[in-house]
């Protein structure tokens, strides 16, 4: 199967395994990016400032 | 005197149904209070493309050549060419989201990640359904529940279905309060809807507040530089809001200027409506799909959540997950009214806010992922 038969779009089913590798990698890169962030976020609450406010 | 029925005698039956969605935008947008600033246009301005030889649209004029339509032009200067009609949006937005309750609970920005599932889903189901990849992309990211995301992306992508999927994509944004009940109770019990969270809040430095817009924008734009405007846009907005040293221009942002942009955008995107391009099987499966996204988005955020009860001491709420769609503030309003439903004594509205602006995040994250992967693949 080449990157030439999706490219064409001629295949509903090839499509559609393509589709499956785009929602894995596409999930997988939304929780990355946004654990990183939770990550960072959770550090910069760890250091100590002087001025606070409650939300 | 012919010229004067001329235009009556041109409207074609598909026109005719064009008026009728138009007159029902309309009516759902008065009457039914569903996201008027945005359907409202869209319903007038499907009545104005249709009308025969409009004046909005470009026409070629016997005896003068061409001339240029007002809409056409919106649609071309301000989505075409260069998106800044739904970008700009994004600075507005920005400039009105409060991320202190998510701040102050960083779990609950997984949700925001959770809750695009439909997304994925969804671009599954239409390519099953003959679409290909492009306009697949395109109808999953209805599942974003975010207007200007959807339609940036199709229109990025190319697809001929932008003005589908941006009708699509505001009707379920505000149905959210019908589709996310049902959704949530199909995968949940009523022991787990009744569970109940604590709310202690940790304090938020000015300094957090400042920081966390500026590494949002690096770390996405490093990981997926698509989604640079996107994310840029919205953390602009929201440093705006935060620095402390803008209010005046915060507060344009998120009222002259987020008011501004979607009254354009709505009547610009009905240029999208005209009835060759809007009267095809193909919208109502584009519905039905954005449906699905919807309710795939509510499960994958649900499911999520019951995953990581099964880890922690301190047992979340299923329904929070469900807020992690991006549709801001109707789901955080749903999860608390239906948490006291099962519970007059449960309130989870601070929790459901924190998941809900994490998907604002999440759902242009997806956006930016989504054009990265095609682009890639393509």
């Amino acid at each position: 199967m080449t990157k030439e038969v999706y490219r064409k779009g001629y295949n509903m089913i090839d499509n559609f395994m393509l589709s499956l590798e785009i929602m894995w990698k596409g999930m997988a890169g939304i929780f990355f990016i946004i654990i990183l962030i939770t990550l960072i976020v959770m550090m910069l609450s760890k250091i100590p400032s002087q001025e606070k406010d409650n939300n | 005197m012919d010229f004067l029925v001329l235009g009556i005698l041109a409207i074609t039956p598909q026109q005719i149904v064009m008026y009728g969605i138009g007159i029902l935008l309309i009516y759902l947008a008065i009457y039914k209070d569903f996201e008027p600033a945005l359907l409202l246009p869209m319903g007038f301005g499907a009545i104005l493309v249709n009308l025969p030889a409009s004046g909005v649209l470009n026409q070629t004029l016997a005896g003068i050549g061409e001339t240029h339509g007002i809409i056409q032009w919106l649609f071309e200067v301000g989505i075409e060419a260069s998106e800044a009609l739904p970008i700009l949006l994004f600075i507005g937005i920005g400039a009105m989201i409060d991320f202190g309750p998510l701040l102050s609970n960083p779990k609950m920005f997984l949700f925001g990640a959770a809750a695009q599932f439909g997304i994925f889903f969804a671009l599954s189901m239409a390519t099953l359904l003959g679409f290909d990849l492009k306009d697949a992309a395109s109808i999953g990211i209805i599942g974003a529940a975010d207007g200007p995301t959807s339609i940036l992306v199709s229109q990025i992508l190319g697809s001929s279905y932008v003005g589908a999927i941006a009708v699509a994509a505001y009707s379920y944004m505000a149905l959210v309060p019908i589709v996310q009940p049902i959704a949530i109770k199909l995968v949940t019990t009523k022991k787990e809807r009744r569970i109940k969270m604590p709310y202690n809040p940790s304090s938020i430095s000015k300094r957090t507040r400042i920081l966390f817009p500026i590494i949002v924008t690096f770390i996405a734009g490093l990981v997926a530089p698509t989604s640079v405007a996107l994310v840029g846009f919205l953390m602009f907005g929201n440093l705006i809001r935060e620095c402390g040293v803008l209010n005046s221009l915060s507060d344009t942002a998120q009222n002259v200027l987020a008011n501004l942009i979607t009254l354009l955008l709505g009547i610009t995107i009905s240029f999208s409506m005209t009835a060759d391009a809007f009267v095809k099987l193909d919208t109502l499966l584009i519905m039905c799909l954005g449906l699905v996204a919807f309710i795939f988005d509510t499960i994958g955020g649900v499911l999520f959540a019951k995953f990581l009860n099964l880890f922690l001491k301190e047992k979340i709420n299923p329904m929070v997950g469900a807020a992690g769609i991006s549709a801001f503030p109707m789901s955080a309003r749903v999860i608390q009214k239906m948490g006291l439903k099962e519970d007059p004594t449960n309130h989870l509205l601070m929790h459901a806010v924190g998941a809900n602006v994490s998907g604002q995040i999440g759902s242009v994250v997806a956006g930016g992922i989504i054009l990265n992967l095609l682009t890639k693949m393509l």
